[in-house]
């Protein structure tokens, strides 16, 4: 088929629900890579293996292999230009990315892969400086008008990188940056055609910027059109937790990395992000982790809890757990969606200060408030050495 | 380039290209709009073998209405002579996305039966006719107009009569039969809002546009549709390019009042979808983010007790329900019975469930688990049309005066104002 390639596997026939939680893996390359992965192997004694959840194929469409075009904006430094031009070009051939969509391959084997080439876009105009979401879909469209991309490219992906200075606004969220959004992602409609982009403000330096960019471009890739759920984590109860930051397969470490999920591979700051590999493992979800540390986490007995007025309370059950043999850690619990919000939802009782790994402990929760999305995430945190791992535990208070 | 940002003192003024539909009549396939599909091909004449049709459902980003060809695959169908469900599925697939169930409304009609009316009255041989359908599905959505050579789609969702001509989509050739469809599912079509007002707009709820001070709207207990008044008081409301939406499943009176009989809807777009807010895609940082709702809902028939997929209900009810309903048409088992005296002096007995599967009536139509929090999924996720309008299903039983008739059957009704189950 010309034009964007996007794959429904549902298409053929395929059940959109009950997809294997993990998805075969190949040893031949599968369509769409010129590499493949050894196969997963879980570990079925892994209490964290069970309990972590897997990010499956929802069904909608994939850009199997993206061509990345940058859009980069008069006024921007040349320098970052470059590098984010060439941050584009390689991104998707890096170790990182083979890491992160080594088991997306839908029920069919199309399977995402490596980019191919693209004419990056500079527009030689200043972008004004205040700009909202909005707006940028109608630069996108008047783009195509101009003809400066070709909207039937297939696999097409834009990343609009906006220059230091554009401040980034949008109606759901208010404005990027600080305590904000850093990028977001989506599709826009031009013509007869939805072209994937993603947009991303400097909200810091070219770290800063890089992070953000992978985050996007995995998860435009994987979920090219955001209301057509691609590879993303189930948003029920029992992965609660770990979605309440969003279900793609970046969003849950920004959340459970307590907003430090960079890392650097190769010279190059990217986001971590969900590895079915890892969960299967019973190891850090979010990869690259450091090399070798271990991971700890203290697991609750029910991933939701349901608390419907204020003053409810209940007390469940935790246990501690780690991927190698370690001695005890520090553990405390957090109402992170009320510190987040600079609001009190939750008063929150942990009969422990440290553990090791089996030990049992008590987490009792009081509703003090409710916020008007009526949920909130509890942190429960485990810390060793100066690194900390999070397991999110989700109150729901209707 | 036109209006952009790249100027400071940027206005937005653009409209964003979207489809326009026509009410009241069916989008007429026209000459320029399958030159627009398929740039222009020419239509060949007809042949001892028949040619190819135009307007090709396989053209990069095709909408409706199009046409398939036999030999054509979409979505692992092959287009022949038979299994037209099959082939139409498989067409609607590729334009629509998953999931796609269609079910025949009609068998292959080449003149009027009953409930659906043409003119002229043979439509086999014929490339222009008038429809109407006056049956009882409010769920009717496609028409599949076929040819010796494939078929042509046409989307007519919410519409219920209007003018067909396929001399161009189904490239000359004369028609040989007619099949009507009804959809399984409503699906969102996204919409980006500018600026939001209220609360409630979570990723894919669904929208009804404002046009001239009113929105669609639906009796929540009759079910008729009406146009209601909506100011910024009436309740929640997006700005987006495209003019305003009100968010759908609000209760108003006629004349715009927050808290009234009628539930704010949605009009039907003919290919099937519902305007909706669209998903935010962002990089939350790891803060908190609301939840998304299923892109596509099952469609109910409003006035019965049967489900659409044909499985239970099981939305977890944390409060009890009253009803004549026993047994439940959902499974659910009674807590308690009560005998109720009328004000005829007849006596009613009413039973109380909780719990899964009690009850339906959440203002976004979509059930919940015990812990509260939705069910992810299209079979979880309920609406109900009525007129060219969709508005959030509820199960339940019927509300007079504010409050919950005990005495009523659970059935699938429009979402009530008061609380039931949840």
């Amino acid at each position: 088929m010309k034009g964007a390639r996007w794959v429904i596997a549902a298409m053929l026939g395929l059940a959109i629900t009950g997809c294997d939680p993990s998805p075969p893996v190949n040893v031949a390359p599968p369509s769409g890579r010129g590499w493949s992965a050894a196969p997963i192997a879980e570990d079925t004694h892994s209490v964290i293996a069970q309990r972590l959840p897997r990010v499956t194929y929802q069904g909608g469409p994939l850009l199997l292999n993206p061509h990345i075009v940058s859009v980069t904006f008069a006024g921007d430094d040349p320098a970052i230009i470059d590098r984010l031009v060439s941050f584009s070009d390689t991104i998707t051939h890096s170790d990182w990315w083979h890491q992160a969509v080594e088991t997306y391959c839908t029920p069919s084997q199309d399977c995402v892969g490596e980019g191919g080439p693209a004419d990056h876009l500079h527009v030689d105009a200043p972008l004004a400086a205040q700009v909202r979401d909005v707006d940028i879909d109608d630069l996108l469209i008047g783009l195509a008008g101009d003809r400066r991309f070709d909207t039937a490219e297939p696999d097409l992906l834009l990343i609009v990188y906006l220059p230091a200075g554009v401040q980034l606004t949008e109606a759901t969220s208010g404005g990027y940056c600080g305590d904000g959004p850093r990028g977001y992602h989506r599709s826009v409609r031009i013509g007869n055609i939805k072209v994937a982009y993603a947009a991303v403000p400097r909200c810091g330096d070219l770290d800063a910027t890089t992070t953000t960019a992978s985050h996007e471009i995995l998860e435009a890739v994987t979920n090219p059109d955001p209301s057509m759920p691609g590879f993303a984590l189930d948003r029920g109860s029992v992965s609660g937790g770990f979605t309440a930051a969003g279900a793609e397969p970046a969003d849950p470490c920004g959340l459970i990395t307590e907003r430090l999920p960079q890392t650097i591979i190769d010279g190059v700051t990217v986001h971590r992000v969900w590895s079915n590999r890892a969960a299967a493992g019973g190891h850090d979800p979010c990869q690259p982790a450091t090399p070798g540390a271990p991971y700890r986490a203290l697991v609750p007995d029910q991933p939701t809890v349901r608390l419907d007025h204020v003053g409810a309370t209940t007390t469940i059950g935790l246990q501690a757990f780690s991927d190698q043999s370690v001695p005890a850690w520090a553990t405390s619990a957090l109402d992170l969606t009320g510190y987040q919000e600079h609001q009190h939802y939750l008063d929150i009782v942990l009969d422990a200060v440290t553990v090791t790994p089996g030990q049992k402990a008590e987490l009792t929760i009081t509703v003090r408030s409710i916020p008007a999305h009526q949920s909130a995430v509890v942190a429960l945190r485990s810390t060793f050495a100066g690194h900390t791992h999070m397991w999110p535990l989700l109150v729901v208070m209707r | 380039m036109g209006s952009t940002i790249l100027d400071k003192q940027w206005v937005s003024t653009k409209s964003r290209p979207r489809q326009a539909y026509s009410r009241g009549r069916l989008p007429i396939a026209t000459a320029t709009a399958v030159a627009v599909m398929t740039g222009g091909i020419a239509v060949s004449a007809l042949a001892a073998e028949p040619p190819p049709l135009s307007g090709s459902c396989t053209v990069p980003g095709a909408v409706l209405p199009c046409s398939a060809s036999i030999g054509q695959t979409y979505a692992g169908a092959t287009i022949g002579p038979a299994d037209t469900r099959a082939a139409v599925q498989g067409v609607l697939l590729k334009l629509l996305g998953p999931p796609v169930e269609v079910r025949p409304l009609t068998a292959m009609l080449a003149s009027s039966a009953a409930d659906v009316t043409f003119t002229p009255s043979k439509v086999a041989g014929a490339q222009r006719f008038w429809w109407s359908y006056t049956g009882p599905a409010q769920n009717l959505a496609y028409i599949s107009v076929h040819s010796a050579g494939g078929f042509a789609v046409i989307g007519v969702a919410g519409l219920r009569a209007g003018t067909v001509d396929v001399s161009t989509l189904l490239g000359g050739q004369p028609v040989t039969g007619v099949q009507l469809w009804t959809t399984l599912y409503s699906k969102a079509d996204p919409i980006v809002a500018s600026a939001l007002h209220g609360a409630g707009f979570v990723g894919n709820v669904r929208l009804g546009k404002i046009e001239d001070g009113t929105v669609g709207c639906l009796h929540a207990e009759t079910a008729s549709p009406a146009r209601c008044v909506f100011t910024p008081q009436s309740g929640a409301w997006a700005e987006t390019p495209d003019g305003n939406y009100a968010r759908t499943g609000q209760p108003v009176t006629l004349d715009g009042r927050p808290g009234g009989d009628y539930i704010t809807a949605a009009r039907i777009n003919p290919d099937g979808t519902v305007p909706a807010l669209v998903p935010s895609g962002h990089d939350s940082a790891g803060y908190y983010v609301d939840t998304i709702l299923s892109r596509s809902c099952t469609i109910e028939a409003l006035g019965t007790a049967q489900n659409a997929t044909g499985q239970p209900i099981v939305n977890y009810a944390t409060r009890e329900v009253g009803t004549n309903s026993n047994p439940h048409p959902d499974g659910a088992q009674p807590t308690r019975t009560e005998v109720v005296k009328k004000p005829n002096g007849t006596t009613v007995t009413s039973y109380y469930y909780t719990g899964q599967g009690a009850a339906l009536n959440d203002r976004d139509g979509t059930e919940r688990d015990p812990s509260g929090a939705y069910y992810s999924g299209s079979e979880r996720c309920h609406v109900a049309n009525m007129g060219g309008y969709e508005a959030p299903a509820a199960k339940r039983p019927n509300v007079v005066w504010g409050k919950v008739d005990a005495t009523s059957t659970i059935l699938w009704r429009a979402v009530a104002a008061v609380s039931i189950a949840n």
